[in-house]
């Protein structure tokens, strides 16, 4: 339970009770603050992303109620102190104020537009990634368990076999409700060819248990799962768009899905994407089907509202040994289980990535904030003689403070409404550039009600913390002083001097910081871009096919296939060389054990293991380094032969040449129990086969016809942009077998585009425009004290100079003058950067978070940008005719 | 003449309201997104006017902290309210 001085809500309570009539605040704010307090209370332990979204929507109730009653109750809102004529006069005032000096007021609110346009962008893929990602209700308490093997790295296993799950179903104590999910291939012929759709078979509670009704007709129910019931399926809204163009008559008609006829029942929601399926059938786990007991389905439960994350997983914990006891070969010897939710399962890596953009947006508003403080710092200093003469007349300091505070407030709302502009186009600009799969695919992001709400408290927020202390200065300034010397350099003007050097000083430093964290990640982003990928990606076509299983069992069969369909594509024209592989080149391929006879060692071999045609190694344009690469022979006769990588060779054969040697490939054997032993033909130049980033792992490149595993998938080397050989490459495989479907068609260009290099250019384009915008509005920042302090210093440089200073002398002293600040903060931000770039380290990729070059390239980039601030005013205090100086005022 | 006509959510809220007690927020987490957090309270604090509900503070135990809450019920007349409108509703819907 919170402590009472903890507990959210007081100070509204506070100001309501100052500003609401006894009975409005009774009857509509307390109420909303009561029920945001017990309700904070009950989540008092629970994990602190689920607090934040208590706190959230409560404050924003409670505070949308209070503002209502503001608003439309006058009846409700008591006599302000002030008195309302006081406050509309404040209010015309600074309208009046502001609109005189159309330049500074325009100047201003841009500015605090692109802070605060910048911040509302951010926080809006924040709210609905972070906070809202799912339209499913209760969502926070929906969890999954992993079973983890403590050997491994990759996450444990979350799906479990019929009878498994029936038995954690029916042993957990923990969940309230529990929902299943397994995946399946559906084939859907056509005229034209096979075509496969992504298939999820869901317990029939799916869609109730999320609470998402579909978008047309209706969800599963009991009835469909009796015996003898009409198969039902239901499509995604996705497929049901883009596929069929929304053709709603498509609804009760019978598709023929795995040669089944099965009637559509209803279309997803467009928000619905559990299993990121194209088509779902309704499923009953029973132990007693057959068709089921191999099949794995996901677990997901709704926690009971009392039991916590560690609760949950301890209980499941001692379930699973017990369960494990039955299903020895599943589970590994020692195992830990891991409760992980929803949220966190789906959002976990690109947390990191938005928390990072945050703090960098923080940066650009804190800049954003400090440029208009200097502003109206300057400005203040041309409104003394009015400040002072208001106060002589009887407006108490109170007023004044409460009439410039007014003025920065318009100047916030103005820019939250600009920015809010600025957020809308942003937004869509950078939905676009979000890569596929970073985020769930049911989270919409959009400048809704809450990011609206936050604009509107960046606004406030930007108004204190810019107006604030201009404010408090200008109206704490002395009464006498600017009534007597007629605004001549006073004393005021001096410490507002000081604290305009030492706001400009703030804003070099975090621009220091911004510039730093954007060069780096460009630095790594150019590096990623021009690894040696050890083959020729660009031009090149991939595509992964689905062999119907009945028709192709053996290699040979498969084998027989795939000469066939390489033929016909090659005879496309356009066409310049294919092959067939089973892997995606560059992002890995199914691990095997492997063993070199007559070489010793302790620790497991592996190697990722390729079945290839010869055509794969021209059209991938991988390099030879020894031997051979696999020829016609080799694959036609099912030899066993086998070309292994650069990192192979080295690792397992160490100084040999391993042309001529055997190596066993375990995996294969297992699969077709032929002879294990493979012989070397040829070693290939390393390719990256882990990703980009990641150095090369041993690889083996297997006739296909030597063995029936794993899938087949064609590499196809065209003339022109490879996308555009797509619906020929379909014509040809579907000329040799219409049942075949083709599951995945990309170049590998932008595959890689989209995989590879999508995360880093958004994060770093994302960076570089912060860091861009906060060069600039630093820039304007500089120029505008140094302009101010020129203009303050006019009548001493017209002294200095009829007593016979140089022009050039007068140029240095203000450069001078303008630039300490400016070192001062680069000095700072240098320190600050070196501290805060640690990190971005888990994102660099060939550069340290230290790099020097880095850090030299953006002091002189801010460096120079000072210095050209600076420039301007300082040329024209050079130019300055004395006589005339010494005339100012 | 004006008729006494409860809006949707009122309507809403008194159905939910219909012979028990419950919280504002009890009611949002009911109605399965129909009403929101935000207009919840103003909603009550209206019908609360109109006469078609009753609260009354939480009973607490001593040494609970923070604002007690407020429990809603429906009032005789508003339930009244709600049952004519639904039968004026019904009568002009088109039979079969």
């Amino acid at each position: 339970v919170s402590r009472p001085d903890r507990l959210p809500g007081r100070t509204l309570d506070r100001v309501a009770e100052r500003l609401l009539a006894p009975c409005a605040l009774e009857l509509f704010v307390r109420p909303a603050i009561a029920d945001f307090q017990h309700e904070h209370a009950l989540v008092a332990g629970r994990h602190w992303s689920r607090r934040a979204r208590i706190v959230a929507r409560g404050y924003a109730a409670a505070w949308l109620t209070f503002v209502w009653c503001l608003v439309s109750r006058p009846s409700a809102v008591q006599r302000p102190r002030f008195g309302r004529a006081s406050m509309q006069q404040d209010w015309k005032y600074a309208l009046r104020a502001l609109a005189r000096q159309k330049v500074f007021t325009a100047l201003a609110v841009l500015t605090l537009a692109l802070g605060i346009g910048a911040a509302t962008t951010m926080f809006s893929v924040i709210q609905n990634v972070l906070f809202d990602p799912f339209p499913e209700h209760d969502v926070d308490r929906v969890v999954a368990f992993l079973i983890q093997d403590p050997r491994e790295t990759r996450p444990g296993r979350s799906a479990f076999q019929t009878p498994e799950f029936l038995d954690y179903q029916s042993q957990i104590a923990s969940f309230e409700e529990v929902v299943a999910g397994g995946s399946e291939d559906v084939l859907y012929g056509t005229d034209e060819g096979t075509e496969q759709w992504s298939g999820g078979l869901l317990s029939v509670n799916n869609f109730a248990f999320y609470g998402v009704p579909p978008a047309l007709g209706r969800a599963f129910a009991e009835d469909d799962v009796r015996a003898g019931a009409t198969p039902v399926f239901m499509m995604s809204h996705r497929l049901f768009t883009a596929r069929f163009g929304a053709d709603e008559a498509l609804l009760g008609q019978a598709f023929v899905l795995n040669g089944v006829p099965t009637t559509l029942v209803g279309v997803t929601s467009p928000r619905w994407a559990r299993l990121a399926a194209d088509v779902y059938r309704p499923v009953v786990l029973d132990r007693a089907n057959p068709e089921l007991a191999q099949r794995y389905f996901i677990l997901q439960g709704r926690l009971k509202r009392s039991v916590t994350l560690e609760q949950a997983e301890a209980e499941i914990g001692v379930v699973a040994r017990r369960v494990a006891k039955d299903y020895k070969a599943l589970y590994p010897e020692t195992f830990s289980v891991k409760v992980v939710s929803l949220v966190d399962q789906q959002i976990g890596p690109f947390r990191a990535t938005l928390y990072t953009l945050a703090a960098a947006v923080g940066l650009l508003l804190l800049i954003a904030c400090g440029n208009v403080a200097n502003m109206l710092l300057t400005r203040a200093a041309a409104r003394e003689r009015e400040m002072a003469v208001r106060a002589a007349v009887g407006a108490s300091r109170a007023r004044l403070v409460r009439q410039l505070l007014l003025e920065s407030l318009m100047l916030a709302l103005g820019g939250a409404a600009l920015g809010t502009a600025f957020a809308y186009a942003g937004v869509r600009l950078l939905v676009a550039s979000i890569p596929v799969g970073l985020i769930p695919r049911q989270t919409v992001i959009e400048v809704d009600l809450p990011v609206l709400g936050f604009s509107l408290l960046a606004a406030g927020a930007t108004a204190l913390l810019s107006g604030l202390v201009p404010a408090l200065l200008t109206a704490g300034a002395s009464l006498v002083e600017p009534l007597k010397d007629a605004g001549k350099g006073n004393s005021g003007g001096a410490r507002r001097q000081r604290l305009a050097g030492t706001l400009v000083a703030v804003e070099v430093a975090l621009s220091i910081v911004l510039l730093a964290g954007a060069g780096l990640l460009l630095r790594s982003f150019v590096n990623l871009r021009s690894v040696d990928l050890g083959m020729n990606h660009e031009g090149v076509l991939f595509a992964r096919l689905s062999l119907p299983r009945g028709r192709y069992q053996t290699a040979a069969e498969k084998a027989r296939f795939v000469e066939e369909a390489l033929r016909q594509v090659q005879a496309t024209p356009g066409v310049v060389s294919a092959g067939m592989t089973s892997s995606f080149p560059i992002l890995g391929a199914p691990p095997s054990e492997v063993d070199v006879p007559g070489r010793t060692h302790t620790e497991r071999w592996e190697a990722f293991v390729h079945l290839v045609s010869e055509g794969q190694a021209r059209t991938l344009g991988l390099r030879l380094r020894h031997g051979s690469f696999l020829t016609e022979t080799d694959v036609a006769d099912a030899r066993r032969s086998v070309v292994v990588n650069e990192t192979l060779a080295r690792r397992y054969f160490g100084e040999e040449n391993p042309v001529g040697r055997s190596i066993e490939v375990k995996r294969l054997p297992a699969v077709e129990g032929a002879d294990p032993l493979f012989d070397v033909v040829g070693v290939v130049a390393d390719s990256r086969n882990q990703g980009v980033q990641e150095p090369p792992r041993p690889e083996v490149f297997v006739p296909h016809s030597a063995a029936a595993a794993f899938g087949r998938a064609l590499v196809v080397r065209t003339t022109g942009p490879p996308e555009a050989f797509t619906d020929s490459v379909k014509r040809a495989l579907w000329s040799v077998d219409r049942s075949v479907a083709i599951t995945q068609v990309t170049s590998l260009e932008g595959a890689l585009r989209d995989y590879s290099y999508a995360e880093p250019r958004l994060v770093m384009g994302i960076l570089g425009v912060f860091a861009a915008l906060g060069l600039a509005l630093v820039s304007v920042g500089v120029f505008s004290v140094v302009a101010y302090g020129v203009a303050r210093r006019t009548h001493e440089i017209g002294i200095r100079m009829a007593l016979g200073a140089e022009r050039g002398g007068i140029l240095r002293l203000v450069l001078r003058t303008g630039l300490r600040p400016v070192a001062l903060g680069v000095g700072i931000g240098v320190l600050v950067s070196v501290g805060l770039s640690r990190v971005l380290e888990s994102r660099l990729f060939g550069v340290t978070a230290h790099d020097p070059a880095t850090l030299v390239a953006v002091v002189l980039v801010v460096l120079h940008a000072g210095l050209a601030a600076c420039y301007i005013p300082a040329r024209r205090a050079a130019s300055v005719e004395p006589l005339v100086a010494l005339r100012h005022e | 003449m004006n008729v006494e006509r409860p809006s949707v959510k009122e309507a809403l809220i008194l159905e939910a309201l219909r012979g028990r007690e419950m919280f504002g927020l009890q009611l949002v987490g009911e109605s399965h997104g129909r009403l929101k957090r935000g207009t919840v309270y103003v909603t009550l604090g209206r019908m609360q006017e109109k006469g078609y509900v009753e609260s009354r503070i939480e009973d607490r135990p001593p040494g609970a902290i923070g604002l007690p809450r407020r429990l809603y019920r429906a009032t005789a007349f508003g339930l009244r309210v709600l049952d004519a409108w639904q039968t004026f509703r019904a009568a002009l819907e088109p039979a079969g």
